[in-house]
């Protein structure tokens, strides 16, 4: 009631203050009446006689003297007659007095008659035959006046300025980033733009955000260094790093051990009096992963920064952006739509992150979960709202693959392919979502089995968590010093304090340092085996096979050479006859690019072998050697015509 | 001339001395088993011990195969184990109170998931385990739910900026990052799990905790000192200053023996 008070005192002033002058003073007695009738009312509402001061103000408000009408109203209201009072508010505002659309949304509230219908006439006491007359008048200024002004108390326009401070001061650290760049030791920054690149920054965490993890610092740095490159081509790619890097630990390092942004805003509290608050946000956390590294993870702050949209409900706020969407394909609009279709996919790991908070915690602690109302209307929640988006979705996907390949335009082509990816993208993060609150019952099962079906106490003791733990983190920091040292104290044992014994110091103290032997020992030299040679023809056998068909100018028969070769052994008879089977084709490119002078050629007979030698059979071939030409290309040609 | 039984003094003295050694237990130690022995049966004995323990400014809270002689100190004493020595490597640009408070809420976090059940923290069987992570994990989880309460019960949850001291706990622990890369891409022992780590290696310094597995994993497992401890006095020397403020109700006919407990 204090605030009523305040507040219609407060219009009181401003009106005195405005509207001095406000009813002409014309000689009817009628009117002198009023004004008399209002000085004794305003006189009775100072003596606290409220049913006399309703009385005398209601004779001035009818005829409409001075502000007779919103103290009328103002009183009406505070003592709980909502009808009449929204009856005279109407009048008011009809009157001019722009204040009184602030009562008219409170008796509204107070009556829960709902806004839009403005079937206010209907539920008017009798007795105001002139508030009928107005009522199309105030129903306008209403509607101009509603939408702004909330229908909770006034306090509600202030939340209203609140969250948009809180959001004002999310863009801070990148205005910031600008202004301290010069503290970039020897690195002219002037042509970074920092806060693009923040943005950036900001825009890659948060895309590579998945269900579980962040993203490391490297991969970041690694995506930016791109962008930052395109703002100075022509400097180091090392510098491209190191300005990508610097920007990285701003907005993680915001300079307190808690590395928080902290901003200091006021506001009008209920009272009245304004109030200094804290606002701490941080724009990208680093989270710990499952093996002990550290990522990145962009905060609610930060992607609320980066959509733009920084003060709405996540919900309707998705809802709006896919038919927005939907609307924009129908035009053609597919530049439009990517930013909109980006813009809900933002929205879209908001939710899942806001989700995967809610699960952690019925996973860790079922005891801090309402598991009989709470979390399952929450999980049916989820699943009906990711149904939603699967239909939104796959309808979307739909279209845009439809559109893009109907278009002929390119740029559409492009465009439309790059929708299609972002709402794949979306509709994959959906999934996973459901994925995990499937699994979210089974989680419950599971805990309740280990947590709760247990046999009674068999001892009394304390509930650590409900009764120390929760109690402490929720008292002043300063009060709960003193129980949380008890528990530290006599939960940690006993300290076994240091006594210095005189001999061993002393021995300690004179002992000599080791030495160290300033090598690593010995080298250790390792028996290697010998690889065993089982290879069918030895460096011999090579040897003298290039010997035997060495011909120079000469033409011998494989046959011949054949018999030479067995005299040596049985083996080498088989390399001559690879060796001349391989000369049918001779490989002279090959010869001509290892710098060879001379290649072996061959050419059947006709005849085979007589007799056979050492096992080879097959076709007799002459052979010869040919010199090679690299000079011309008919060269090899020549030679080859010769050996013929 | 009468010579008193200086054989005896020496042996309840040694047991008192074994207590004094943390990692020591029963099992492994044929001597501290006889004198765990001889205390539970020689009631002659088990004075001589008490009053030697009382003498050195120590309590005994319990001596059972288990766990040997359970030391506690008593205030005052040189055993005395002071938070100001536990927080002095803290950074002094910080308010110490807040230091003192979060590491003293990393303790108890420790302790409330050991023993998440009462039945659990009653059981002498009972074998908890603790890692850093869930350890950390509970408290945020905490201070999430009381963040959301403050949400739902006022129009602006935001500390005033006016008065500092006043700020509650959770917001302090909430504020502080899980982890932190220093420079050199070590942990920071100033964010929550450092913080929780840092307590869990200390415990387990002084045995009332044993490492599980890999060093790495930071997995511990408690053993029944700190069970007695937590059972017998730290719960209880915190829950009845929680009465003293007021700031929870007392309990009523839930069986909670608060008064029992070893006056310390």
């Amino acid at each position: 009631m204090i605030d009523d008070e305040l507040s219609v005192r407060r219009w009181m002033r401003l009106v005195e203050t405005r509207h001095p002058h406000r009813p002409p003073r014309v000689e009817i007695d009628l009117f002198d009446q009023a004004e008399q009738a209002l000085e004794s009312g305003r006189k009775a509402e100072r003596d606290g006689r409220i049913n006399e001061a309703l009385r005398q103000f209601r004779v001035a408000a009818r005829e409409g003297v001075g502000d007779s009408l919103l103290l009328l109203a103002g009183l009406l209201v505070r003592t709980g007659r909502y009808a009449e009072a929204l009856d005279w508010c109407l009048r008011a505002e009809a009157e001019g007095f722009c204040e009184a659309a602030d009562l008219v949304a409170r008796c509204r509230t107070a009556l829960s008659i709902p806004f839009p219908e403005r079937a206010g006439a209907s539920s008017l006491p009798d007795h105001t035959p002139a508030a009928l007359a107005t009522a199309p008048v105030a129903l306008e200024t209403e509607q101009r006046a509603a939408p702004g002004r909330g229908i909770g108390p006034t306090a509600s326009a202030d939340l209203g300025l609140t969250r948009r401070l809180k959001a004002l001061a999310c863009t801070l650290p990148l205005h910031e980033l600008d202004h301290h760049k010069a503290k970039l030791e020897r690195l002219d920054a002037s042509v970074y733009q920092m806060a693009e690149i923040a943005m950036h920054i900001i825009d890659q965490v948060t895309i590579a955000m998945d269900f579980d993890t962040g993203v490391v610092h490297e991969v970041v740095e690694d995506r930016v260094t791109p962008f930052v490159a395109s703002q100075a081509p022509d400097r180091a790619s090392s510098e491209h790093r190191r300005v990508a890097r610097w920007v990285l630990e701003k907005l993680i390092y915001a300079g307190t051990v808690d590395r928080v942004f902290r901003h200091v805003y006021g506001e009008i509290d209920a009272d009245g009096a304004y109030q200094r608050h804290t606002f701490d946000f941080k724009l990208i956390r680093e989270v710990p992963g499952t093996r002990g590294e550290i990522y990145l993870r962009a905060t609610d702050e930060a992607i609320n920064v980066l959509v733009g949209a920084l003060d709405t409900d996540v919900e309707s706020a998705q809802v709006a952006a896919e038919v927005k969407l939907d609307n924009l394909i129908n035009r053609g609009q597919l530049e439009d739509a990517r930013i909109a279709a980006e813009q809900a996919r933002y929205r879209t790991v908001q939710y899942g992150e806001m989700l995967r908070q809610k699960l952690d915690a019925t996973r860790r602690n079922m005891r801090v979960v309402d598991w009989e109302h709470d979390l399952p209307e929450m999980l049916d929640r989820a699943l009906a709202h990711i149904e939603g988006r699967f239909k939104v979705e796959h309808a979307i996907l739909r279209n845009i693959t439809e559109a893009r390949d109907g278009s002929d335009d390119p740029g559409h082509k492009r465009r439309a392919a790059e929708l299609v990816d972002i709402v794949t993208d979306c509709i994959r993060r959906h999934t996973q979502l459901q994925s995990r609150l499937q699994s979210a019952r089974g989680v419950f099962r599971a805990e309740q089995d280990r947590q709760q079906f247990s046999g009674p106490p068999q001892r009394a003791a304390l509930d650590l968590h409900g009764q120390l733990l929760k109690p402490l983190l929720e008292m002043a920091v300063s009060e709960a010093v003193g129980p949380l040292e008890t528990f530290f104290r006599f939960a940690s044992g006993v300290h076994r304090p240091d006594v210095a014994a005189l001999p061993a110091l002393v021995s300690m103290l004179l002992r000599p340092t080791a030495d160290r032997d300033p090598t690593a020992g010995p080298v250790v030299v390792p028996e290697v085996d010998s690889i065993p040679d089982d290879r069918r023809f030895t460096d011999e056998h090579r040897r003298r096979a290039a010997a035997l068909l060495d011909l120079g100018k000469e033409v011998r028969d494989l046959g011949s050479l054949l018999r030479e070769a067995a005299d040596f052994d049985d083996d080498l008879p088989v390399l001559v006859a690879l060796r001349a089977a391989h000369a049918c084709s001779p490989g002279i490119g090959a010869a001509a690019s290892r710098e060879q002078h001379r290649v072996l050629l061959a050419v059947p007979v006709g005849r085979p072998i007589d007799p056979e030698v050492a096992g080879v059979s097959g076709d007799d071939l002459l052979l010869t050697t040919a010199e090679v030409l690299t000079a011309a290309a008919d060269e090899p040609g020549a030679s080859l015509k010769e050996s013929a | 001339m009468n010579r008193p039984d200086v054989s005896d003094a020496e042996q309840a003295a040694r047991l008192v001395g074994m207590g004094l050694r943390g990692r020591q237990v029963p099992d492994r130690d044929v001597v501290y088993r006889d004198l765990v022995l001889r205390y539970q049966q020689d009631e002659v004995f088990a004075a001589s011990v008490d009053a030697i323990a009382e003498g050195l400014g120590l309590a005994v809270l319990d001596v059972t195969r288990r766990s040997g002689i359970v030391l506690a100190a008593q205030s005052g004493s040189a055993f005395e184990i002071k938070m100001d020595d536990y927080a002095r490597q803290a950074k002094l640009r910080e308010r110490r109170d807040t230091e003192k408070v979060l590491h003293g809420i990393a303790h108890l976090a420790v302790a409330a998931l050991s023993f998440p059940r009462p039945d659990d923290l009653a059981n002498d069987q009972y074998v908890g385990r603790v890692s850093v992570e869930s350890v950390d994990l509970v408290v945020r989880e905490t201070c999430r739910l009381l963040d959301e309460r403050a949400h739902r019960d006022s129009l602006n949850a935001d500390p005033s900026a006016e008065e500092p001291e006043l700020e509650r706990a959770w917001r302090a622990y909430q504020r502080r990052p899980e982890v932190a890369a220093t420079k050199d891409s070590r942990r920071n022992s100033d964010s929550t799990r450092g913080m929780v780590s840092r307590a869990l290696r200390w415990l387990a310094d002084r045995g009332l905790l044993q490492a599980v597995g890999e060093e790495d994993d930071e997995v511990f497992r408690t053993t029944s000192r700190y069970q007695i401890h937590v059972r017998l006095l730290a719960s209880q020397a915190a829950f009845r200053e929680l009465l003293e403020l007021g700031v929870v109700p007392p309990p009523t006919g839930s069986g909670l023996d608060i008064a029992t407990g070893p006056q310390i």
